[in-house]
């Protein structure tokens, strides 16, 4: 196994479309790393780069010790799937997954006992016989899986590997890929557009938009310190919400406005960034699951409001609160009850707090994660 | 708007029967989820109701009148689909106008009245501002806005909707389901709403009507459904992650009793013991929400099975961990600070009053007093 870098990596298609432009990360050895962005983010194209489909106008991609740039995919030593399954169609399940042993001249014991178990692994055993246009779309996809889990390249490339897959059987795989990539103790780059894939699976997630990093980290750095809008929306369920916020003095101390005639303290650890920015016009983040509805405790600031929608989920319900024209979304009890358009107050402590200026990005101060 | 009244009603695709047996009824400005896998009959139901196909038995009434024998264009229901499918080069006011516009209703709304219900309409859902636009200038939610504005013109007595949002990224799809919930009850037209995913259903409904291979085999509201599941197939398909279900055995331990399997040991709760006392001996299916499921890193006081952390899945603001206890695999929703790590060992437990029982064979649920389950689900 190996780590992956790439160097100030870019790429244009035609002369008007730079899909990735001048990246730079590292991927150590073993690390299950995401790549997460919407569609266009160039995530895929990142991922294309490192297998060889695509080369690179710019840049250097590291494999181990090597430098990969001239090389053909087949010379990389990397396995991939993805979201199309790219099966050969005349051939069994078992024949496809066998392939890429069978070029390496292993016994045929050896490719029967390693096909079986990953075929075991990924709940396909019992199709191993069948060609692929009798099987589903989710069947498909973890047959190119098992393809690439069979073998044991430097680095595992995976492409919204589990997109076609039953939302049922989901779950389910990503506990299992996570468990198969400790055990094979393999170098995961994993690309998806699904948060929820990336903060469950990965050891630190790249988050990508318009060709550009955003941000690296762990699970829980990207969630408890996004550096900017983009990512605090992107990651966590239900999103983050943002309200326009504005620095002000009153009640002997610097205060940050909220929707509807609300306030709340400063948080501490803005003190000194942006004390001296009174009458900026900011926007403050503040996770669903941090909100309170009910009367501000001391300490705490808050916003009158009027509930606009109750979803109850079984475990919790998320109550949308109208705050004049803002609105936030609230994480509350299962058995929250409410009448539409009572009046509420809705709570928060300002530690909760992450303030972003007027470009978007995180300004200084983070949360304890 | 009017009520809408399914019974018996069947169908048969050739070798395929899509609808073994579908009754329910919706009440009068109600809004209906129809929750069910791929295959379960959601969009067969759909279209017998709209009239686009014809069932082989059956009625179904749409404001007390038996339509079965009358067409689609007779019946006065709107089938909104998925994504809504606006007309893209088509101005909001075309978009909205261009049902009016049919033979069958240019009588009903001659050019004046018909310019005149829309810009009614428009108000409602408040996108008169919006109707000199194109529909691809626009956001998902006023998108949303026009589809149903389009659907609503023609003043129909009920909506059917086939999974309109399912297809939208996740942060579009949070706010048009609470755009959606608020603008069916604003404008109070009957819904009824056909989807695969629970948390739309529950999220939306007033009441949920589960669907099996063309049966219906349970019809609540959201809470009643998923704190009450009439068997292990509707537990099991309401709540992410799943419920657990473990196999076990009712066990007296000195006097009082016990679910027991596979090194696992789970204390009944003194409301649930009477019922299940016959039982003792019997095996069973023990049900218990990932979020019910207590995890500490130490053990606890009261004692507790000890358990080896196989996964962890942050997500955020909670945590998943899949833990092996004794012969079970457990799956727990704990919160988000928690940072246990796999191999790490733990101790679980349950709150007694928070677990389902299963007849192993049937997979129905075990029927305790409602009384004691509803004040179980208060207590969550």
């Amino acid at each position: 196994m190996s780590r992956v870098r790439l160097r100030s990596v870019t790429k244009h298609y035609g002369p008007s479309v730079l899909a990735v432009k001048d990246i730079s990360f590292e991927v150590a050895d073993a690390e299950f790393l995401a790549v997460l962005g919407p569609s266009g983010c160039g995530k895929t194209t990142t991922m294309r780069m490192i297998a060889g489909l695509e080369a690179a106008d710019a840049g250097e991609i590291w494999l181990g010790e090597r430098i990969v740039n001239a090389l053909a995919p087949a010379e990389r030593n990397v396995a991939m799937a993805f979201e199309n399954y790219g099966l050969y169609p005349h051939w069994s399940v078992y024949q496809n997954i066998a392939y890429p042993l069978r070029l390496r001249s292993i016994s045929a014991e050896e490719i029967n006992t390693r096909v079986q178990k990953v075929a075991k692994l990924l709940e396909i055993d019992d199709i191993l016989l069948l060609r692929p246009a009798a099987i589903s779309g989710g069947a498909k996809q973890r047959v190119g899986l098992a393809r690439a889990l069979v073998r044991s390249p430097e680095v595992f490339l995976l492409d919204e590997p589990m997109s076609h897959v039953d939302p049922d059987f989901r779950s389910q795989m990503r506990v299992e890929l996570k468990r198969i990539q400790r055990e094979l103790g393999g170098t995961f780059i994993y690309v998806t557009h699904d948060q929820l894939e990336a903060m469950s699976m990965a050891d630190r997630i790249l988050i990508m938009r318009d060709g550009v990093i955003q941000q690296l980290g762990t699970p829980h750095e990207v969630f408890n310190n996004p550096v900017n809008e983009f990512v605090g929306g992107f990651v966590g369920e239900p999103p983050m919400n943002f309200l326009p916020t504005r620095i002000q003095r009153g009640n002997g101390g610097v205060q940050l406005s909220l929707p509807n005639g609300g306030s709340l303290a400063l948080p501490a650890r803005y003190g000194g960034v942006v004390e001296s920015m009174a009458g900026a016009e900011l926007r403050l983040g503040i996770r669903p699951h941090k909100i309170r509805i009910g009367p501000r405790e001391s300490g705490e600031g808050g916003a009158p409001g009027s509930i606009y929608v109750i979803e109850p989920l079984g475990d919790y319900s998320i109550v949308t609160i109208k705050l004049g024209s803002a609105t936030v979304k609230v994480e509350a009890a299962a058995d929250f009850s409410g009448a539409y358009d009572q009046s509420v107050q809705i709570a928060f402590a300002p530690e909760d707090v992450l303030l972003f200026g007027a470009d978007g990005a995180l300004m200084m101060g983070t949360v304890a994660c | 708007m009017a009520s809408l009244q399914l019974t018996g009603v069947k169908k048969r695709y050739e070798s395929v029967l899509a609808l073994a047996d579908v009754s329910f009824d919706l009440a009068d400005g109600q809004f209906m989820a129809l929750l069910g896998p791929s295959g379960a009959g959601k969009t067969t139901t759909l279209k017998s109701i709209a009239g686009v196909e014809t069932p082989d038995g059956g009625e179904i009434r749409i404001g007390g009148r038996l339509v079965n024998d009358i067409p689609a264009e007779g019946r006065n229901t709107a089938l909104v689909f998925e994504n809504y499918a606006l007309y893209p080069n088509m101005t909001v006011y075309g978009n909205m106008v261009f049902p009016l516009k049919a033979p069958a209703r240019a009588e009903k709304f001659r050019a004046e009245s018909a310019t005149q219900r829309v810009f009614e309409v428009a108000r409602t859902l408040g996108i008169a501002s919006l109707l000199e636009r194109r529909t691809w200038e626009l956001s998902g939610g006023q998108r949303q806005r026009v589809a149903l504005g389009r659907a609503l013109v023609r003043e129909p007595d009920v909506f059917l909707m086939d999974e309109p949002i399912s297809h939208l990224d996740a942060k579009l799809r949070f706010e048009m389901r609470a755009e959606l919930k608020r603008l069916q009850r604003d404008i109070g037209v009957t819904t009824l709403y056909a989807t695969p995913d629970y948390a739309e259903a529950m999220a939306l409904a007033d009441v949920i009507v589960v669907l099996r291979e063309g049966r219906v085999i349970q019809v609540g509201t959201p809470t009643a459904v998923f704190n009450r599941p009439i068997d292990t197939y509707v537990a099991h398909l309401l709540g992410e992650p799943h419920i657990n279900l473990l196999e076990m055995e009712i066990q007296s331990r000195s006097g009082r009793l016990a679910a027991v399997g596979q090194g696992v040991e789970f204390a009944i709760h003194p409301s649930q013991a009477e019922l299940l006392r016959q039982r003792v001996t019997k095996l069973i299916t023990v049900g218990v929400r990932p979020s019910e499921v207590l995890v500490s890193p130490t053990e606890p006081d009261g004692g507790g099975d000890s358990g080896t952390v196989i996964a962890v899945e942050p997500r955020g603001a909670t945590t998943v961990l899949v833990v092996r206890a004794g012969g079970q695999q457990v799956v727990a929703k704990v919160g988000g600070e928690q940072r246990l790590r796999p191999d790490s060992i733990v101790w679980i437990g349950v709150k007694p009053e928070s677990l389902y029982f299963f007849e192993r064979e049937s997979g129905a649920r075990v029927e305790v007093p409602h009384g004691e389950i509803d004040a179980a689900g208060a207590s969550r």
